[in-house]
């Protein structure tokens, strides 16, 4: 997990034409927040690309310490750099 | 190293806009980091083949058998929500039954609790992208391999048998107005707000709920009727009798994408939401306040 606890993972699920995407985030900014408004924030963030986007899946949108017990739980971490 | 914020990092979503030409990478090397400032992103591609049902799931013998647990509650934990395939067997390893599905665990979970004597073990092939004729190809293939095997339709899937298969009649969905051609008296956003307050649990949907049209909607349909939810369903693509939901809806919930899912006159979410908290059994749980 890099320092500055995030980490963004994008995935092209379109097979390359750019319609539709994945995406896995880690972030210190989820904290004390429900899934909802973690959602809402991603979809926010993403105003103005999901105008041109079919289709945007957010796969994971969880805190550090969440991600830490997901990694531990489980053989398939989310990746990050 | 440079601090990155949220908002920052997932613009870069942009970058695989088609009117922008980037090269993007190639399949033999899926992963690749941008430099500074944004270390910790990490952008792929998913340049896998979309298969026909056939090559994409497994055959029959030689999917491996799952023993369906004594507890319900541990059914989303061994069989996966996803639309697919499954066959059945009875305790002596005789095949029963081969369906097809739009939720798996939800199927298996209906036939554990009408049949459990001859619910004992499942194979399960999951359909990707699945649409009628992807599942139902998957659906022949399978039966097609049983019947070359053994020379036998599996019991539940003989004519005239109803132990496995009951035809639910789906109630049909919501339509907002009576047509384009009337003019409306309340404001759209009203009789949406009306609708989501009246309502235990509504979903908005692309297409009907006995045919959606997206692989979202189909997820979030499975999974209430899974979960033997009595809900209601509007299909936002319905131009003639909801025309304009889709713009009104995006702001009367502040939610860009459907499906939409309320639940006590409150948006609970789109499909990965409603996925997430099946999964976790915490659906249930909701919809038992």
């Amino acid at each position: 997990m890099c320092s500055s606890k995030r980490s963004v993972e994008i995935i092209d699920t379109s097979g390359g034409c750019g319609a539709s995407f994945a995406v896995e985030i880690v972030s210190d900014q989820f904290e004390g927040k429900r899934l909802l408004e973690r959602h809402r924030m991603v979809n926010t963030a993403l105003a103005e690309e999901m105008k041109d986007i079919h289709a945007l899946s957010i796969k994971k949108a969880v805190t550090p310490t969440q991600w830490q017990q997901q990694q531990e739980s489980t053989n398939t971490p989310l990746t990050s750099q | 190293m440079a601090a990155i914020n949220l908002s920052s990092s997932l613009r870069l979503i942009a970058i695989f806009s088609p009117k922008i030409t980037l090269q993007t990478p190639s399949p033999s090397s899926p992963n690749f980091t941008l430099s500074n400032p944004f270390p910790s992103i990490s952008l792929k591609t998913n340049t896998s083949k979309r298969l026909s049902a056939l090559t994409a799931v497994k055959k029959l013998s030689e999917a491996e058998p799952s023993s369906v647990p004594v507890e319900n509650s541990e059914l989303s934990g061994v069989f996966p929500s996803n639309s697919g395939v499954y066959a059945v067997y009875d305790e002596s390893d005789e095949l029963q039954f081969i369906g097809i599905s739009r939720n798996i665990a939800a199927s298996v979970l209906s036939h554990r609790k009408s049949v459990p004597e001859l619910c004992y073990k499942v194979k399960v092939g999951v359909v990707d992208e699945p649409d009628r004729t992807a599942l139902t190809q998957a659906w022949k293939s399978w039966m097609e391999e049983h019947i070359a095997a053994t020379g036998n339709v599996p019991p539940g899937n003989a004519s005239g048998n109803a132990t496995w298969v009951k035809k639910i009649q789906k109630k049909q969905d919501i339509r907002l107005t009576p047509g384009r051609h009337v003019k409306l008296t309340v404001p759209l956003e009203d009789l949406i707000d009306r609708l989501v307050k009246e309502s235990k649990v509504v979903a908005f949907i692309k297409g009907s709920r006995s045919a959606p049209q997206c692989g979202f909607s189909q997820r979030v349909v499975g999974i209430l009727d899974g979960e033997g939810v009595d809900f209601e369903s509007v299909d936002v693509l319905d131009e003639e009798h909801n025309q304009g939901l889709r713009e009104t809806l995006k702001s009367y919930s502040n939610w860009p994408t459907f499906p939409q899912v309320y639940v006590n006159g409150e948006l609970l979410g789109g499909c990965d939401i409603l996925s997430s908290m099946y999964e976790k059994g915490e659906l249930t749980t909701l919809l038992k306040k």
